[in-house]
């Protein structure tokens, strides 16, 4: 592969320095007159002014027709382009004042919303402190009337006591002794203990 | 093969066309192909530009493409006083853009490879540039020829150097187009002819298949013509703009 390119490559470069000996050589005759030099040719000169009058034209034509019809489309779409951006600039505004207005009303509503848990729940404590105090009250006043009722029954047990302690005494006083005795006698002395014990 | 010769610069003769009104008028095919590329010009940019569509076609993208490339060039190079000059630049692009590429064409002629068309062309340039120089910049203009800065002992050394400076921009404008045009097509000729030289000569089978190797050369140097045209049209262009731009700055 490597000798087929450099033979490729030596066989171009033979056939190009080839090439230009040959037309070296061929166009030697031709080397003292380039037709371009030939300024005595009238068609060569001519060309000056034709050249200036033709260009002039295309001057012309470029000014006052090609480049404005280009300059036309062109600003035409720079200033759509233009609107739509200010449009969608706009719209983004919108949309960004419209979010803030959300937020806003989502952030009111929370406040409002925690407002109203707060008040529910000071009343409802205000109110549970009520029913405890009304509780409280009832439950005291329940505890004394049950404190008199004990007392009271406390005071009739007493009075019990001191009949039934008379007449257990009166019975064990009545078996120790095996005769009758006088129970008011008892009674009396019972009534002294009890009163004695008491204080 | 001795008796073959290559004619490689009688494509640059000039024959005289429409008769003796031709030839009175001294219209050649050159002019001819003149009138063609000034009329290729605006016609390509018409249809380009026609649908006139916000969403160009591919027809109108590279005709807007040129327009902008021109514009960014000219406005690039000399600001925003460019564009009053952008429509001459235009035309002045897509002028020597056009000739070089109808000279390509089979049966053609490249009117950029006459000396008397290019020195036409620079000249203008060249008087263009003096005329917006001395209307913008008055009797200053002549003060460019001294060097800033420079020591004042050496103004008799120095302005001639730059007044010959100055002098030799349209011959430099001129020569390098022309230059470029005609070597491209003599060496397009050349190997032309080495093809047909080579089948004539050897036979039909051997100079045949080695006259195809010319042909491919031909074929790549014909690329690079299509580059040579366009960027010959390129720094003809952008030099004028620099011209310009000189003359337009106060």
């Amino acid at each position: 592969m490597r000798r087929f390119s450099v033979f490729c490559s030596r066989l171009v470069a033979s056939l190009v320095a080839g090439g230009l000996l040959t037309s070296v050589l061929a166009t030697n005759a031709r080397a003292a007159g380039m037709p371009q030099m030939d300024f005595k040719n009238p068609l060569v000169m001519g060309q000056f002014f034709w050249v200036l009058i033709i260009f002039f034209c295309l001057f012309l034509v470029v000014k006052f027709f090609s480049v404005p019809q280009v300059e036309k489309v062109i600003s035409y779409r720079r200033s759509k382009i233009n609107h739509d951006l200010t449009s969608a600039r706009q719209a983004k505004s919108q949309a960004d004042k419209a979010v803030a207005a959300l937020n806003k009303t989502r952030h009111d509503a929370a406040l409002e919303a925690q407002k109203h848990v707060d008040s529910i729940l000071q009343e409802t404590k205000a109110d549970s402190a009520k029913k405890m105090q009304e509780l409280q009250v009832k439950l005291d006043q329940e505890m004394k009337d049950t404190e008199k009722r004990i007392t009271e029954a406390r005071n009739k047990a007493l009075t019990q006591v001191d009949q039934m302690a008379k007449e257990v005494a009166y019975l064990l006083v009545k078996k120790m002794l095996n005769e009758d005795i006088d129970s008011k006698v008892v009674d009396q002395k019972i009534s002294q203990l009890v009163l004695s014990s008491s204080h | 093969m001795a008796g073959h010769s290559i004619d490689a610069l009688g494509q640059f003769e000039l024959h005289p066309i429409f008769g003796v009104l031709g030839e009175s008028i001294r219209f050649s095919q050159s002019e001819l192909m003149m009138v063609i590329a000034a009329v290729i010009v605006p016609v390509a940019i018409y249809f380009g530009m026609r649908r006139k569509a916000v969403v160009p076609s591919r027809y109108q993208a590279a005709t807007e493409i040129l327009y902008e490339f021109v514009y960014s060039m000219a406005v690039g190079t000399m600001g925003e006083k460019g564009k009053s000059f952008f429509p001459f630049i235009f035309a002045l692009f897509s002028f020597i853009l056009a000739g070089n590429y109808l000279g390509l064409l089979p049966f053609s002629f490249a009117f950029t490879s006459h000396i008397v068309v290019t020195v036409s062309l620079a000249l203008m340039v060249f008087i263009l540039a003096i005329i917006v120089s001395l209307k913008n910049q008055g009797i200053k203009f002549f003060a460019h020829f001294m060097p800033v800065g420079a020591p004042i002992l050496m103004a008799p050394l120095l302005v001639p150097i730059e007044i010959l400076s100055y002098l030799s921009r349209p011959i430099s404008l001129s020569i390098r187009l022309f230059a470029n045009m005609v070597a491209g097509h003599v060496m397009l000729e050349m190997f032309a002819a080495f093809t047909i030289m080579l089948a004539t000569g050897l036979g039909l089978a051997v100079g045949g298949f080695l006259g195809i190797f010319p042909i491919l050369l031909n074929i790549a140097l014909f690329a690079l013509e299509l580059l040579v045209g366009a960027l010959q049209a390129y720094v003809f262009t952008i030099l004028t703009c620099m011209y310009l731009q000189e003359a337009v700055q106060h």
